[in-house]
């Protein structure tokens, strides 16, 4: 940084011209020497202005006070918002007698407007809007793209269009209105504390409409949306999604992008009106989460992707579709699917390969039963047991692999309290749900 | 904290007069859930297509009112969810004629679920 810069107001001169910086000092000189210094300075330097005793109403057009709207006496300067939006200001003390101090809000930006154009470079934008009122912000270099590093969205703390109900998580309420509640289109965004709700027909919480390439979603919410609770289906790929929960959404909990990549770890996915992962392609990985009580599958669609240490119960259809060979599912416990009267593990005409699994009242009647289904020409292999074509199995012990009673899994906490414990499963459940 | 969706019968009981995080879309428009009952407090909770008892207080909840497209939802037609559309049904937004050598060989058309009052 060069600055800071010191524009000496009361020595105007002629308003139109300037003597440009003095570098042994960074003085600048009137009023036109004001603008030379915003068009210097960069974000997070200071500019201090000196006040004069002149009269200055010539200078500018309307000199007044920002805080209360009133006239200026000569040789104030305090809050100068010149309507356009190009620049705000504001006056803070200094302990330097007749010199205000400005603090040019490039870096960190707090306002009281509308609109909020972002910085250029990083920190932290707060701000002050009226109840009511619309926020845009709109992120973005100079050149109004983003091309490296990412924007971090983190639970801001004050009340504004964004409603604060913690004082660590943003709470987007889309009031039933049919707007998405998050639309996003650029690459390599973070969203992190934050919650969707409400979002109105057929509207998602977070959606891409096109582009939004590796996005990573950590500690969100969404729920209670017209359509899906992270729509990723437009997207570019590769979602990272963490420690997420989609409930009660008209739609699938998460909607994985039309291409490849996106992993999903420690999400809780429930009571959604379709399922609770669809469209999970090729490469897409399912790592620890919980399924439950959606009025679809658990999951639609395994590629060659992993899933692995989940619970998916009580789901409306089957508790994991494969549509493409290859998918690796291990480890994982799949019970109540459809109330016993779908398979747990559904593939139409495709191998996959599964070990260490728990199944129990999965398309059968018989509650200590065992039910998966190999397609015909498919091949499964089943711990205990070994390879099997085209099988259905009826019938098998669930006394091999430890659990003896499936309804003292709690859902609320995310632990079973019965069987081998080695075996039991544990899922991450997120405290504010 | 529930799916009851499509569901009017066997709803969870209110706590203290509160029933809160549950899912309770509805297939069709103004579909009446807890009808007779008095004195509720819906909170947090997915009332698409409901119509709650006329002094419950809603906070918090999804309340939009939308016509379901059966050619959007298939698996919702096939279960019985929805009613079926026709082809030519109100959701449809686009016709796309696809015309080789000034003969029309397909159609592609595109629909929407709406919102209804």
């Amino acid at each position: 940084m060069a600055g800071p810069y010191y524009v000496d107001i009361s020595d105007p001169g002629d308003w139109r011209t300037h003597t440009g910086l003095d570098k042994t000092t960074n003085m600048l000189r009137g009023f036109t020497g004001l603008l030379c210094a915003v068009d210097l300075a960069v974000a997070g330097e200071i500019v201090y202005i000196k006040g004069s005793s002149s009269d200055m109403s010539k200078y500018y057009n309307v000199p007044y006070d920002a805080s209360n709207g009133t006239a200026l006496t000569n040789g104030e300067v305090v809050s100068w918002h010149d309507g356009t939006g190009v620049f705000y200001m504001r006056t803070a003390t200094t302990t330097t007698p007749g010199w205000s101090r400005i603090e040019l809000l490039t870096g960190n930006i707090a306002t009281d407007n509308d609109v909020i154009t972002g910085a250029s470079s990083g920190g932290t934008i707060t701000t002050n809007a009226a109840a009511g009122n619309n926020i845009s912000i709109y992120f973005g270099t100079k050149d109004g793209s983003l091309s490296t590093g990412y924007i971090k969205y983190i639970g801001c703390a004050d009340d504004a269009d964004f409603t604060v109900t913690y004082t660590d998580r943003v709470l987007i309420d889309v009031k039933s209105v049919a707007v998405h509640g998050f639309e996003f289109i650029k690459n390599y965004l973070w969203f992190e504390n934050i919650e969707v709700t409400s979002a109105g027909t057929s509207k998602s919480g977070f959606c891409t409409a096109s582009g939004g390439l590796a996005p990573v979603f950590y500690n969100c919410s969404s729920h209670n949306n017209g359509s899906h609770g992270f729509d990723l289906y437009s997207s570019t790929g590769k979602a990272s999604v963490i420690r997420c929960l989609a409930y009660s959404n008209t739609g699938s909990g998460f909607r994985e992008s039309n291409t490849t990549g996106s992993k999903f770890v420690w999400c809780v996915s429930r009571d959604n009106t379709a399922g609770g992962i669809e469209n999970l392609m090729s490469g897409g990985d399912v790592i620890g989460c919980v399924i439950h009580g959606n009025t679809g599958s658990g999951i639609y669609s395994v590629g060659t992707g992993l899933v692995f240490n989940g619970v998916f119960d009580n789901n409306g259809l089957h508790g994991i579709v494969i549509t493409n060979s290859q998918g690796l599912i291990i480890g994982n416990r799949i019970t109540n699917q459809s109330v016993g009267t779908k398979a747990g593990i559904s593939a139409s005409s495709c191998s996959y390969l599964t070990g260490w699994n728990y199944f129990e009242n999965n398309d059968t009647d018989a509650v200590d039963s065992i039910k998966y289904k190999i397609p015909d020409g498919a091949t499964s292999y089943v711990p205990g047991v070994g390879s099997l074509t085209g099988t259905d199995l009826e019938d098998l012990s669930n006394t091999e692999y430890g659990y003896v009673d499936i309804s003292e899994h709690d859902f609320s906490t995310g632990y079973t309290n019965s069987g081998d414990p080695d075996l039991r499963r544990t899922a991450i459940t997120i405290p504010w749900t | 904290m529930g799916n009851f969706s499509f569901k009017t019968t066997g709803l969870p009981e209110p706590v203290n007069g509160v029933v809160e995080g549950h899912n309770f879309t509805q297939g069709a428009p103004h579909t009446a859930i807890y009808a007779g009952v008095t004195g509720l407090t819906f909170r947090r909770c997915n009332l698409i297509n409901c119509d709650t008892p006329v002094d419950a207080v809603v906070i918090s909840c999804n309340k939009s009112q939308v016509s379901f497209c059966s050619h959007l939802h298939p698996e919702w037609l096939e279960i019985g969810y929805i009613s079926e559309c026709a082809e030519d049904c109100t959701h449809r937004t686009v016709v796309d004629t696809i015309i080789i050598d000034g003969v029309a060989v397909d159609t592609n058309y595109t629909y929407e679920n709406k919102a209804v009052a």
